[in-house]
């Protein structure tokens, strides 16, 4: 969004639009200012917007419309209509009551979201402005009743209700300053400047007299563009640009009052045209749904057509002779002369019949089970963030079961991994190194045992940082600032060598920036500045903080505060020339300031990149120093900027200041070009005074979220602006990056590139050529690295051989390109040894490598014997002999997540052009654990989420977190998008699917709700069917026995209230509240959250071995009443059953069976599971004794059905038991077994009877047995205690040798076997 | 961009009152509510198809010993009582001759003392008496006597030819069995047989119209059929005295069925021979059906029917075996709790480790 100025710049243009992004769609306006009657034949939309879908009139047929896309619910309604005809087997309302239903929820919950928006709305229309109408007096009217060309007065703080033109300010010179929060995220202010001429209109008298046109374009979409004219009754023309734009939904802010001419209203605002409807997402779970729901309906056609089939047959061939049901006197059904109708209207009304098999109620239960799983994840208080005061959020519900199956998070950096809360941390000054303190970056250096190069060389001169520095320094935090060093504070720096530079070096932090101050001037502690960029911000601060207050701005002059060094103060005031602004591209800003003393000075900051090229090669005393420290400042994770300046001779500066005034004042884009120029020109021999380091800090908890998702087979892509470096260095701070990962690197920062590109200027190739080499390069990188990780795969794929890397500290062996040249020394180089100690290590580590190359008959020449056990001397080694075996059982699938990928820019850019490269791109990344995206603009984001989506297939999942504007394409692209409710406004948030506080809390959003939902909404899904299906099977066989005349055994009101009442509560409140372990343990056990990624809750395989136990259940709940009801009498009065009772027994079976398999299903048992499964047991006897006392008008044949036919019955209580057993027995010897043999691969409460740690403990005492591999203790003499515990890295087993030394390694593995081995061969190779 | 821009944007300009949105605390919104989480441990297993198998076997055993212990007589008679006649044509004439003599004599044998009531059955076979046309062709509001002429739903056999409601309509009362039977024991002592008390209480006096103030009596039954089959009522006795009617009425579940003739209220010694004068009207000879006579004594739990027993006998043994089975794989391999190497995501590793040997 930096590029806001360079764009308005472009297309400030005169006259005639010029096709600028698209914007010009040739329906230019014309508006007459500040006369309303003249404007009336343009018909300009007013200015009421609305936000609804649907008006009052068609809120139904639209809703309704919305719901009909599903297509099962076109199969309901034509069940509905079919049941109102003679065909129907069922009574019309039975039918008809649920659809109705359901229908009537979906469009109950549209209409109320319709409603809150059109609440919302109203209060938008209805607020208040002042306005001038036709230059009479001032009244104020509401927002709806504004037209284009009125002026309007807007007051500090308040939102322009719609898009103005800005005429003039009370500021000085027409400047006004607006924040865009509501539009791009972004929370510094910008300036508006009005045209010259339109200064003076700013009261009732002035503006009865303004008269003028604007022809500007139409209304379009492009926040940055704006393109215009204005011209005067008396000729005057103007041009208009985006700087004179005032957009809807933006504030004033810093300005007593603005005067503007509205341009655009209503729905024509650039606000407006920007929205879009955000994509709807369906989960994969829905679409699978989709699908078997496809093939229940096949099965249902298969049934029908048989039926009809069957029925036309019997009915051509038997149904003459079956007098007793008069067959030819039946006008269609069943005559046999037209067996053929006959048999198609079974088939109707088989369809009806057998419609059980597509499952209504699962779509309302879903829809409702979503809902309530939302509330609960909203109740969390564990996703509380209690800083900003806000709960988490759901925003669309249907993606809840997503949550439990991502495998890829896309995440933005800034404000989300890190709080983009940009702290003044360090700065370098003439060559010395000020600022104490450790970042994230070293303290994950330490934790990690990394070593930062760099960090030898400081020791020297930093003191260590004690309990006094920081009891000093909390005097002097502040919000951006958060450095401390006693040599620069309270004035100490007139003590410094270099004085005269540090106090230009504080000067330059003062003045060299576009802040504003807000706040008194008189009490300097309560000034805050309100900046383009946090960085900026935070730099003004730490100026501040040393005593040099910036206090006042005007356009021509910026006044400072300063202290002399002996504790007073004086207000200096610097002439301010020219403000050569910040860009993207331009990568630093510089002023031109007059100093009092006269002295013309030009003070620039920026990228250490540009600056170091614009140094004067003659001035350059403290380049290298401070390159150095301003590199090490990057190394741990600061963010840095070169300071410097240039004093300039009047002359000179005069003849450029000509230059530039005339080049500012082309009109087009040569302005451009000229200005860009000149700058160039002004900007050199610049002399470098010293650096800072900015501290992005990181938000809580972000390393130990990330490493807990990694260990949950999570993989995590992070896309940032930061450069190669920073983002590296970020990256081993929030654990992206682990110890002994190796690092795939691609990048066009390295020699290669670097010598395409001389080439491409010595023989100047074209841009596409040069893009050629590049793209080769980037081939060529991706290959290599990809051949490094087949080679490690095959390895570890083709035998039982693999490539082992341990993480011990110093293996991390950096799998960098020669082509990235320098930076891949230096990578390897930073990551060297550090103390002595760990070298002696190195050198086991070197023994180990030796060891692991020479294969097994290394260690026997050794002599030393079967510390390890015996078994595995007996393996043969693989193909790749220098691989020992014993090093390739020691990894198994932790090893897959041991690569990383860092990839630039510009790379990336080459890439997403070409499918070949993204092809390659893509199979390298599915191999990687994390990705690091440096350089990403935010198309880019979206598209790299686009590729990874379409890359990685239908089986990978993709997530996207991110907090601003800028990751709005990026959430909305993503399987499913999550907002981080953060500083920079709400926009993510609002487009987000989901909307958290912090980034930590993806970790419980997603390991333990995504978890839970993924669980209950398959089981929810995978029972509906076993449950309905069943309905549908016994419907079948019912009208086989009954001629398949369509006729059921049972009541229709059973039949309709099975899926409704008897049935729908226990799972729907499964899959509310189920849980298979609890929140801790679904954290502590990452990998449980691996179930969601091998979908070994809901797949294929799950939905036919449900289907085929229903098929199974439905014949034991069938045939065992037939069986006893069949002939001979069941009760001992000689009565026997007629198909009311056989119907009753039938489905008492039919809803006991499920109900109760539920209770196998599950092992989580509230009071509520009890009321809702043996209570939907007991209404259904409730429902019998109930509808059976009904006058027997109402109840029919059912008429005193279980108090005098059934329940007096011993074997219908005996069948009932017997049914339950047999129907659910396969089932449960299944899972029987499963847990005896399969252990917990569905997945269950084991996990949390015994604490891992504990466990692991007894693990290394106890051999073990059946098979699995034994280490004798008796081997481990050497070995005195060993103690394992769980960190967020793992498992790390300390060991304490008999020199009582003690050596921590950290063995990032979760399996107990392999910690074992590696601790196995640790000790003896630490040992001899 | 979105829509809802503007609509928040009053949040900004006017300061909401501060009140923590940080949600309430309760064991139940945290989802934390205590719960009962049963594991399938071998002891558990074990135990439950133990209990299945203890509880199983009694229950099939007592029901498979009430089951023998019913007597049962089961006399087929279509073929019998058509004169010998072989052919379908001959059989469906000789049925539809309304001027044939058509009683036929039976004899059973009684197998083992048949105590006191011996109930009478009639058995169809291949009746469809549960086909939709048939079962909706009746009409209740009548036969209860709500509204005696009311006869939708029971076309064709709703009016007489001139447009007399018929009572009962519909096809199921049209078509009611007539059959009868008249049984003697030696040679000339009449067992009587007691018609009262075979249908169930609620039909008699609720939905064949007792409690109405004027008895239901039948009336207009069509009499002039080609196809002789169903009986007539007896026009001066209401409905619901009516008894086989309302046996009749109460459809069967599939097309082989029973229904309840009568009671003998008379012990039946062993080796009694038993004569059984049939009336043999029913016409199921068109469409092919059998005809069974069934005497048959009841128990507890109802008549002959080992089904019961069996099925709790097979099912309690089976239990009783997997309980053995997983006893011996879990003595055989025992199976530690908590043992994380069974985990899912452990699994594989652990496979291709041992493979490895």
């Amino acid at each position: 969004m930096r590029s806001l100025k360079e764009r308005a710049i472009k297309s400030l243009i005169c006259g005639k639009a010029v096709d600028d992004d698209g914007s010009n769609s040739g329906n230019d306006r014309t508006i007459h200012c500040n006369q309303r009657s003249a404007n009336a034949e343009y018909r300009f939309s007013n200015n009421r917007t609305s936000t609804t879908k649907y008006k009052w009139y068609n809120v139904l047929p639209g809703s309704l419309f919305v719901q009909y896309r599903r297509a099962a619910y076109w199969y309901f309604t034509a069940m509905a209509v079919l049941s109102l005809t003679p065909f129907s087997p069922y009574s019309a309302v039975s039918v008809v009551l649920p659809l109705i239903f359901v229908l009537a929820l979906g469009v109950g919950r549209e209409a109320w979201e319709d409603f809150r928006r059109s609440k919302g709305d109203k209060i938008v229309n209805s607020r208040l402005v002042q306005v001038y109408i036709d230059g009479g007096k001032k009244k104020p009217l509401q927002w709806r009743d504004l037209q284009v060309g009125d002026v309007v007065t807007v007051n500090d703080g308040d939102y322009f209700p719609a898009d103005l033109l800005l005429l003039s300010s009370s500021g000085p010179d027409g400047i006004c300053y607006v924040e865009t929060k509501n539009l791009d995220g972004e929370t510094n202010l910008k300036v508006r400047q009005a045209l010259e001429s339109t200064w003076t209109f700013k009261d009732e008298a002035s503006l009865k007299e303004f008269r003028a046109d604007v022809k500007c374009e139409g209304p379009n979409a492009s926040l940055y563009t704006f393109i215009g004219r204005m011209e005067f009754d008396d000729g005057r023309q103007f041009p208009l640009g985006p700087s004179q734009l005032l957009l809807r939904d933006s504030t004033l802010q810093n300005t007593g009052q603005i005067w503007g001419v509205i341009i655009y209203t209503g729905h024509d605002t650039k606000v407006m045209q920007n929205s879009t409807a955000p994509p709807s997402k369906r989960s994969r779970i829905d679409r699978t749904l989709d699908k078997i729901i496809w093939a229940m309906f096949a099965t249902l056609f298969v049934m029908s057509f048989i039926t009809g089939l069957v029925l036309g047959y019997r009915t051509g061939h038997d149904g003459p002779h079956m007098w007793y049901l008069k067959p030819y006197s039946s006008n269609s059904y069943y005559n046999p002369n037209r067996a053929v109708i006959a048999g198609i209207i079974s088939a109707v009304t088989g369809l009806v019949l057998y419609g059980y098999l597509i499952p209504i109620a699962l779509y309302v239960s879903l829809e409702i089970v979503r809902v309530l799983q939302a509330l609960f994840m909203m109740q969390d208080l564990s996703m509380y963030d209690a800083t900003t005061d806000k709960t988490m959020r759901v925003k669309s519900t249907g993606l809840n079961e997503e949550l439990g199956q991502v495998d890829t998070v896309l995440s933005d950096k800034t404000g989300t991994l890190t709080c983009n809360q940009m702290d003044f941390f360090r700065c370098t000054i003439a060559g010395v190194s000020y600022g104490k303190g450790t970042t994230e970056v070293e303290k994950a250096a330490g934790r990690l045992g990394v070593a930062l190069r760099g960090s030898v060389d400081l020791r020297g001169e930093i003191e260590e940082w004690d309990d006094k520095d920081s009891f000093a320094c909390n005097a002097y935090q502040e919000k951006g600032f958060n450095f401390y060093d006693a040599r620069l504070l309270a004035g100490n720096w007139t003590g410094e060598p270099n004085k005269e530079i540090v106090q230009l070096f504080f000067r330059t932090l003062a003045l060299c920036h576009t802040a504003i101050p807000e706040g008194k001037v008189e009490d300097i502690g309560s000034l805050q500045y309100r900046a383009e960029s946090p960085d900026e911000a935070a730099l003004v601060v730490a100026a501040k903080k040393f005593g040099f207050c910036f206090c006042k701005r005007s356009p021509s002059a910026v006044q400072v505060r300063e202290d002399t060094g002996t504790g007073q103060y004086v207000d200096v005031t610097y002439e301010l020339l020219n403000v050569l602004e910040f860009s993207s591209v331009r990568k630093r800003m510089s002023v031109i300031l007059r100093f009092p003393d006269g002295r013309l000075m030009l003070l620039s900051k920026g990228a250490d990149s540009v600056m170091l090229a614009r140094v004067d090669p003659s001035r350059k005393e403290f380049v290298k120093s401070t390159v150095e420290h301003l590199n090490h400042f990057g190394e741990v994770g600061l963010r840095t900027l070169v300071l410097a300046y240039r004093e300039l001779g009047e002359e000179e500066y005069q003849n450029w200041e000509v230059k530039y005034a005339y080049a500012r004042g082309i009109l087009g884009r040569e302005r451009e070009v000229q200005t860009e120029e000149l700058v160039e020109q002004i900007e050199q021999k610049l002399i470098v005074i010293g650096g800072t380091g900015v501290e992005d800090k990181l938000q809580e908890g972000v390393p130990e979220s990330i490493d807990r998702l990694a260990r949950a087979g999570i993989t995590i892509w992070v896309l940032t602006g930061d450069k190669v470096e920073t983002a590296i260095n970020i990256g081993y701070a929030c654990s992206l990056l682990r110890k002994g990962m190796q690092k795939i690197i691609i990048s066009l920062e390295g020699a290669q590139a670097q010598a395409v590109e001389e080439r491409a200027e010595k023989e100047s190739l074209t841009r596409e050529k040069v893009n050629k080499e590049f793209r080769n390069i980037v081939a060529q990188q991706l290959a290599e690295g990809s051949k490094e990780l087949s080679r490690t795969k095959s390895a570890a794929d083709g035998s039982e051989t693999r490539r082992v890397s341990m993480s011990r500290s110093n293996r991390s062996r950096d799998l960098v390109n020669q082509h990235s040249g320098d930076y891949s020394r230096s990578v390897s180089q930073r990551l060297s040894v550090r103390s002595a100690s760990d070298r002696k290590e190195s050198n086991e580590e070197q023994e180990l490598h030796e060891y692991r190359t020479s294969g097994p008959s290394h260690r026997t020449e050794n002599g030393e014997g079967s510390l390890l056990p015996e078994d595995f001397s007996t393996v043969s080694v693989g193909r790749e002999n220098r691989d020992h075996p014993i090093w390739g059982r020691l990894v198994d699938e932790i090893e897959e997540m041991e690569f990383s990928l860092v990839i630039d820019g510009h790379s990336l850019a080459l890439v997403l052009e070409e499918e070949k490269l993204q092809e390659q791109f893509i199979e390298v990344c599915k191999k990687c654990a994390s990705v690091l995206c440096c350089r990403v603009s935010p198309r880019q984001k979206a598209q790299v989420t686009r590729l990874v989506r379409k890359g990685m297939g239908q089986n990978r999942l993709c997530l996207a977190i991110g907090d601003g504007a800028n990751d709005v394409g990026m959430i909305q692209a993503a399987n499913v998008g999550i907002g981080i409710t953060g500083v920079e406004g709400a926009q993510a948030a609002m487009a987000a699917d989901y909307a958290i506080g912090q980034f930590r809390f993806l970790e419980r959003l997603l390991m333990v709700h995504g978890h839970w939902c993924y669980r209950r909404i398959s089981l929810m899904i995978l029972y509906f069917f076993y449950k309905v299906s069943i309905m549908g099977w016994i419907a079948l066989y019912c009208n086989i026995f009954a001629f398949f005349s369509g006729q059921p055994l049972y009541n229709d009101w059973y039949a309709s209230f099975y899926n409704t009442v008897f049935t729908s509560l226990p799972i729907c409140v499964v899959g509310t509240i189920d849980q298979d372990v609890s929140a801790d343990d679904c954290i502590k056990y990452s990998e449980l959250y691996r179930t969601g990624h091998r979908k070994e809750l809901f797949d294929r395989k799950l939905v036919i071995a449900w289907l085929l136990n229903s098929v199974y259940a439905s014949l034991v709940i069938f045939c065992f009443p037939l069986g006893l009801l069949y002939l001979a009498p069941f009760r001992s009065g000689g009565e026997v059953a007629s198909l009311q009772e056989f119907g009753a027994a039938l489905f008492t079976c039919l809803i006991l069976v499920p109900n109760i398999q539920l209770t196998t299903a599950i092992s989580y048992f509230t009071w509520i599971h009890h009321v809702a499964i043996w209570g939907s047991i007991v209404v259904w006897y409730l429902f019998l004794l109930i509808y059976g006392a009904l006058p027997s008008t109402y109840a029919t044949l059912a008429y005193k059905q279980l108090v005098e036919v059934l329940g007096p019955s011993p074997s219908y209580w005996l069948l009932q038991l017997l049914v339950v057993i047999a129907a659910l027995l396969p089932d449960f010897v299944y899972r029987c077994f499963k847990v005896q043999f399969d252990g917990y691969s569905e997945m269950n409460s084991f996990t949390g009877v015994i604490p891992f740690g504990r466990f692991l403990q007894g693990f290394w005492d106890l051999p073990l047995k059946n098979g699995r591999p034994q280490v004798r203790t008796g081997d481990l003499k050497l070995l005195l205690k060993i103690s394992t515990k769980e960190s967020h890295l793992g498992v790390s087993c300390t060991l304490t040798k008999e020199g009582g030394k003690s050596d921590e390694y950290s063995i990032r593995g979760y399996n107990s076997n392999l910690v074992k081995y590696v601790l196995a061969i640790v000790c003896k190779y630490s040992n001899t | 961009m979105s829509t809802n821009g503007a609509s928040t944007s009053d949040n900004g300009a006017v300061p909401a009152k501060k009140e923590s949105k940080k949600p309430k605390y309760s064991r139940f919104t945290q989802q934390e509510l205590p719960a009962c989480k049963p594991l399938l441990t071998p002891g558990w297993v074990i135990a439950i198809f133990m209990i299945v198998g203890v509880v199983f076997i009694p229950i099939g055993a007592v029901t498979l010993l009430a089951s023998n212990g019913v007597v049962e007589i089961v006399q087929e008679y279509e073929n019998q009582c058509t004169r010998n006649f072989t052919t379908r044509e001959q059989k469906v004439s000789f049925i539809q001759d309304s001027t044939a003599i058509k009683t036929c004599n039976v004899q059973l044998k009684v197998p083992k003392d048949m105590n006191a009531p011996v109930y009478i059955y009639y058995q169809l076979d291949n009746f469809y008496q549960n086909h939709r046309r048939y079962v909706k062709s009746r009409n209740d509001q009548q036969l209860r006597g709500d509204a005696v002429n009311e006869t939708s739903g029971c076309k064709p056999e709703a009016t007489t030819a001139d447009g007399q409601p018929i009572r009962p309509c519909g096809l199921i009362a049209w078509s009611l069995f007539n059959d009868t039977y008249a049984f003697s024991k030696g040679v000339s002592t009449n067992l009587t047989v007691n018609k009262k008390g075979i249908s169930w209480k609620s039909d008699r006096e609720d939905k064949f119209g007792a409690i109405k103030p004027s008895p239901n009596y039948p009336n207009n039954q069509e009499t002039n059929t080609s196809l002789i089959g169903g009986g007539r009522l007896d026009p001066d006795t209401p409905l619901n005295e009516q008894e086989d009617l309302i046996v009749w009425m109460r459809t069967a579940a599939l097309p082989t069925f029973r229904k309840l003739y009568g009671k003998i209220e008379e012990d039946l010694k062993v080796g009694e021979s038993i004569s059984v004068r049939i009336e043999n009207n029913y016409n199921t000879y068109t469409f092919g059906g059998g005809k069974k006579l069934v005497l048959s004594t009841t128990s507890w739990l109802g008549g002959k029917n080992s089904f019961l027993g069996i099925a709790y006998l097979t099912v309690g043994i089976l239990s009783m075996f997997l309980a053995l089975v997983f006893f011996l794989v879990h003595f055989k391999n025992p199976r530690p709790l908590g043992d994380p190497s069974y985990l899912s995501w452990n699994r594989k590793a652990h496979l291709s480790a041992n493979s490895a040997h």
